[in-house]
């Protein structure tokens, strides 16, 4: 599969439906686990709003804002016309004058993602009561392509290398916000162009969160979602590291939650169901003990997609029956709360193969453990 | 500019009462509860998101890392935040504002009539709504669902947002140490392309120098082509460029300072101009002057050069808690204003690499301008007018 081959099936989909132009928007926000058929269809991160007007005919169009862009999405988008402008919407209206546009069967895609008063100029667009593609869009082809699994693998990579860097650089006494912005600053050096990084520590944690100006301290339990982006594509490590030598507990309820993520992980194959997934977790922890602990707020999911583009399957969850196809790519994280240890994150990226699994991640979930007695990192020198 | 949001915050954004008192928003509070006496209203609902959570990072401080967040301000004058999140996070999103009332939004519709039941509107009741620029679909929605039954919603971002555009005397300390930081970006900035690093690396470095002296955020973008404007870095790209055009901008306590700068080893003759240009927009600069008289004093300095589209476009505007603040139009026309900040630039464009940009963030005073940074390479080429 390749974005050609992506562009096509989206095409005969639309023809299938009687679609003869669809409207895909992208906010610019290009999020870890929220679909972005923009970047889904062109490979193209815009910073602004953008719009990709796809005719069922052939012709293609990418519309970027703000128009500063103009230089970036010359030379990177090549593959259809694209526009740099500061007004999407009076772009688009430009590019559709005068053409006949099938302006009867318009069908739109991401446009709740825009702000509501560009939203609302979309929807009224020549009065037309356009319809709704967001399902339909990301079924006609729902793997990544071979570009997209290649950067998930390099995205991972960065991932490895940032927790390497955390175990050097993690002590006592440093602010969890200054050692997220080491770990970014280092994740871009190594190529990646973002990274969705929760990182947090407390001694015992309900959830991972945000980073906060507190200090790290002796006896903590620091959590990280480490999820670099490389060329647009997310991938995601889930870490527990023990500031200081582990308590037994601790150690002990981290290894039930890396077992009950390889449970996940040894399930995945083409054909079963995400929820299979999610089930083959959650019985892990019901066989220790734990099953008024496999539901909220005690954890949320056991994975979840990974963008930008499509985020197929969507939520490793019990209600989510989507079936699995080879390439798809995603993260299995059990991340969940034990009353003797708190909140625990283990979490590898996956890639469907045609009769199993691979895990993309050359080292796998163990609990980390920092000297307590090591101090003196200047972050960002 | 605009810059690429990013996935998620991860600088220092834990309310400081030290850099920003208590007293600075109950100074806020009460200019903006006497504009919505002026309106005929008596409570408002102050929208923020990632990307643009200006209005609601003025009220109360929180800047919203995981989605929208929203103030909803009572008759009372009593203040809850409704943020992104789960139960289990709200402790954290607690450090980022000095509200005490701090809740998960659940379902938003559901928590704004609550919000509506206690405190007691009557029917018909009208409220304010801040921030309507960056709200989606869901959210408006769910906020007129709640509202509308019992009354109507006014969008006054038009009405408030001129509050924002004159600095406090703390404001414009945390934008002088901002522009400090900006400062030494660009020098980092200028010597690894001094010590002809590529693109990436230039712009890493500025970012890295930055972080190291508290910036919350930073951004440096550089030109991937010889004489090109800013732009994002890709993975690939890390070659030496000569003119470099460069950008950064740092936030320190929620307050942006922001410049551009060109380098080159070479004479660089539309540098010269666009210098020239700059440095008579900053001696013009003053309350009540225009920005249309400032891009027409740029335009005549730029000669025989056309001035650079990234600054024809747009010659300076307002900067603080937003990288670009709405203009103060006085009578439609839209004007530099006392006590306010701005970003000021000057670009000039000539034939293939011949191109430059530089600017300056300057506090315009009522019988001076303050410069606190500028590309300008000598105070020289100012002084001469100013006192």
């Amino acid at each position: 599969m390749n974005l050609h081959d992506r562009i096509d099936a989206v095409r005969k989909g639309m023809a299938a439906e009687g679609v003869g132009l669809l409207i895909a928007a992208s906010s610019g926000l290009h999020s870890l686990d929220r679909p972005d058929p923009v970047c889904y269809l062109t490979d193209y991160r815009s910073i602004g709003e953008s719009l990709f007007l796809l005719f069922q005919s052939g012709a293609a169009i990418l519309i970027v804002s703000p128009a500063a862009d103009a230089d970036r999405v010359a030379s990177r988008y090549t593959a259809s016309a694209s526009v740099a402008t500061d007004d999407v919407f009076d772009a688009m209206q430009a590019t559709l004058a005068g053409r006949q546009a099938a302006a009867a069967s318009i069908a739109t895609a991401n446009i709740a993602s825009l702000p509501y008063r560009l939203a609302q100029r979309i929807f009224s667009f020549d009065g037309s009561a356009a319809r709704d593609f967001d399902d339909a869009l990301y079924c006609l082809g729902e793997c990544k392509t071979g570009d997209e699994i290649e950067h998930a693998r390099k995205a991972t990579a960065i991932a490895e290398k940032a927790f390497e860097r955390l175990l050097e650089t993690a002590h006592p006494g440093l602010p969890e916000c200054e050692l997220a912005v080491e770990l970014n600053c280092y994740t871009e050096s190594l190529g990646a162009e973002d990274n969705f990084l929760m990182l947090s520590a407390s001694p015992h944690a309900r959830a991972v969160t945000p980073s906060s100006a507190r200090r790290i301290e002796r006896g903590d339990v620091l959590l990280a979602e480490l999820s670099p982006n490389f060329e647009g594509q997310f991938s995601q490590i889930c870490r527990t590291v023990s500031i200081g030598t582990p308590r037994r507990e601790l150690q002990e309820k981290y290894d039930l939650a890396v077992r009950a993520m390889w449970a996940g992980i040894e399930k995945i194959r083409p054909g079963i169901r995400a929820s299979e997934v999610c089930h083959a977790i959650d019985r892990v922890f019901e066989a220790a003990g734990y099953v008024e602990y496999c539901r909220p707020p005690h954890m949320r999911r056991r994975g979840h997609g990974l963008g930008c583009g499509s985020v197929a399957p969507g939520d490793i969850a019990a209600d989510n029956h989507t079936l699995l196809e080879e390439g798809m790519v995603f993260v299995v994280h059990p991340n969940q709360y034990i009353p003797e240890a708190g909140y625990l994150l283990c979490g590898e990226p996956v890639r469907v193969t045609a009769t199993g699994v691979e895990t993309l991640s050359k080292r796998t979930a163990e609990l980390g453990v920092v000297d307590a007695r090591r101090s003196g990192f200047a972050p960002c020198a | 500019m605009r810059l690429k949001p990013a996935a998620l915050l991860t600088g220092r954004y834990d309310w400081d009462p030290d850099v920003l008192p208590i007293s600075e928003f109950q100074n806020r509070l009460a200019a903006v509860h006497r504009m919505l006496a002026e309106h005929g209203l008596s409570a408002l609902i102050v929208h923020g998101n990632s990307t643009d959570y200006a209005a609601l990072a003025y009220l109360t401080e929180f800047v919203p890392k995981l989605g929208p967040a929203f103030a909803l301000f009572s008759p009372d004058h009593s203040v809850r935040l409704l943020v992104s999140g789960s139960p289990a996070m709200i402790s954290a999103a607690k450090r980022l504002t000095w509200v005490e009332d701090v809740q998960p939004i659940g379902d938003l519709k559901t928590s704004i009539v609550a919000w509506l039941g206690e405190s007691n509107f009557r029917s018909n009741t009208t409220i304010g709504l801040w921030g309507l620029g960056a709200i989606t679909v869901r959210p408006y929605g769910a906020i007129t669902a709640a509202i509308e039954p019992r009354g109507e919603i006014v969008g006054l971002d038009a009405a408030l947002e001129p509050l924002r555009l004159r600095k406090s005397a703390r404001e414009q300390e945390i934008l002088r140490r901002a522009s400090a930081i900006l400062a030494e970006a660009m020098r980092e900035l200028a010597r690894a392309f001094e010590s002809g690093d590529g693109m990436r690396s230039t712009t890493l470095a500025a970012e890295r120098a930055a972080f190291r002296l508290g910036a919350q955020d930073a951004r440096a973008l550089a030109s991937a082509r010889p004489g090109g404007p800013p732009a994002l870095p890709s993975a690939y790209d890390d070659c030496a460029v000569d003119p470099l055009l460069a950008y950064a901008a740092v936030r320190f306590a929620g307050y942006w300072a922001e410049g551009f700068l060109t380098l080159s080893r070479l004479h660089n003759s539309a540098l010269m101009q666009a210098q020239a240009g700059l440095a008579a927009i900053i001696r013009r600069a003053r309350p009540g002057v225009t920005f249309a008289e400032l891009t027409a004093l740029a335009e005549q300095h730029v000669r025989p050069y056309e001035m650079h589209p990234l600054t024809k476009q747009s010659i300076g505007n307002s900067i603080g808690l937003a990288l670009e603040e709405p203009h103060e139009a006085v009578a439609s026309v839209l004007t530099l204003r006392k006590d306010g900040v701005y970003a000021l630039r000057c670009g000039a464009a000539g034939q293939g690499s011949d191109n430059a940009i530089v600017s300056a963030m300057v506090h315009v005073q009522e019988s001076r301008v303050e410069v606190f940074w500028s590309a300008l390479p000598s105070a020289e080429l100012l002084t001469e007018t100013l006192p």
